[in-house]
C-alpha cells in the first residue's frame, strides 16, 4: 500500500541530508557542563579552609607578641647593663655647701 | 524514583545529536544560541532543576525541557519572536538557493513548521508532539493536516 504522506517524508529526508551536510554538531562534551563538586565537599573544603586561616592568624599573632617580649628584654638589658655611666647630677654635693663661682666677688678684700 | 546523575548523562549523551537539531529548529538556526540553549537544557538535567518523571519518554521530556529553554533564552535576549507564530527570516538569494528545502519549510507558520519536524524529521507520534508543545493533541492533528496541506502546495510550485 502506498504511503500518503512519501512525499512529505522524502522532503524531511532530504532536509535532514542537507542539515548532515551543513550542520556540525558539536560533541556533548563541548556542550555538558563541566562536572561541578558536591556541595556538601565544598562546604567541608570552605569550614576546613576558615579553620586554617583562624589558627594561622593566631599563630602569627603570637608570635608577633614573642618578638616584642624579645625587645622588652633586650630594652631591659641594656637598662641594667650600662652601670659606668656618667650622670649629670651628682648627688654627693648637697644644696648648703653648694658655692657659685661668682662668690669670690662679693668678699671683702681686707678679710 | 529519581535518576542517577550518571544515567541522566548516558541518555543526554544518548539524545546529544537529535537535541542539537531541535535546539537550532527552536533557535531559528542560529547555532550560537542553540548551543547556549542546549548548555543550559543540559545544566538543568545535572542539577536536578529539570525533572524527569518518566511519565513520557526521555526524547519527549527533553525535546520539551529544550523548548521552553529556548522560549526563555529569547525572552532574555530581546529578540523573541513568538515559537508559534510566523517568524520573517531575511535570506538572501544565495542562502535560499543553498538552503532550498530549509527555504520552503520556512514558508510555513511556525506552528505548522514545528509540528511537521517533530513528525517527520524526528519521528514523534501526534501524541509526543502534544506533549512537546504543551498542547491539546486535537490541535496538533489540525497543525499537522494543515502543515502539509500547505508543504504540498509549495512544493508543487
Amino acid at each position: 500500500m502506498k504511503d500518503e504522506n512519501n512525499d512529505i517524508k522524502e522532503f524531511f529526508e532530504n532536509l535532514r541530508t542537507e542539515d548532515d551536510r551543513n550542520l556540525k554538531v558539536p560533541t556533548f562534551e563541548t556542550i555538558a557542563p563541566k562536572k561541578s563538586r558536591p556541595v556538601r565537599f565544598m562546604a567541608m573544603v570552605a569550614s576546613v579552609a576558615a579553620v586554617l586561616a583562624v589558627v594561622l592568624f593566631l599563630t602569627k599573632q603570637e608570635s608577633n607578641e614573642k618578638v616584642t617580649a624579645q625587645n622588652e628584654l633586650v630594652l631591659t638589658i641594656i637598662l641594667t647593663t650600662e652601670e659606668d655611666e656618667e650622670f649629670l647630677l651628682d648627688d654627693r654635693s648637697s644644696l648648703s655647701e653648694w658655692q657659685a663661682s661668682s662668690d669670690i666677688l662679693l668678699k671683702e678684700f681686707d678679710e | 524514583m529519581t535518576m542517577t546523575k550518571s544515567t541522566l548523562e548516558s541518555l543526554l549523551k544518548k539524545h546529544h545529536n537529535e537535541a542539537y537539531l531541535w535546539s537550532c529548529q527552536c533557535c531559528h538556526r542560529q547555532e550560537d544560541d542553540a548551543k547556549d540553549v542546549l548548555q543550559l537544557v543540559y545544566l538543568k538535567v545535572l542539577e536536578g532543576k529539570a525533572t524527569f518523571k518518566e511519565q513520557s519518554s526521555f526524547k519527549t521530556w527533553l525535546f520539551s525541557v529544550i523548548r521552553f529553554t529556548a522560549i526563555d533564552h529569547f525572552k532574555k535576549q530581546q529578540k523573541h519572536v513568538s515559537l508559534d507564530g510566523i517568524v520573517i527570516v531575511e535570506e538572501t538569494k544565495d542562502d535560499a538557493e543553498e538552503n532550498n528545502y530549509r527555504a520552503i519549510l520556512m514558508q510555513l507558520p511556525e506552528r505548522q513548521q514545528q509540528i511537521l519536524t517533530l513528525a517527520f524529521y524526528h519521528q514523534m507520534t501526534l501524541a509526543e508532539i502534544a506533549e512537546v508543545k504543551n498542547l491539546h493533541i486535537g490541535t496538533v492533528r489540525t497543525h499537522y493536516e494543515r502543515g502539509k496541506e500547505a508543504l504540498r502546495k509549495r512544493l508543487k510550485k
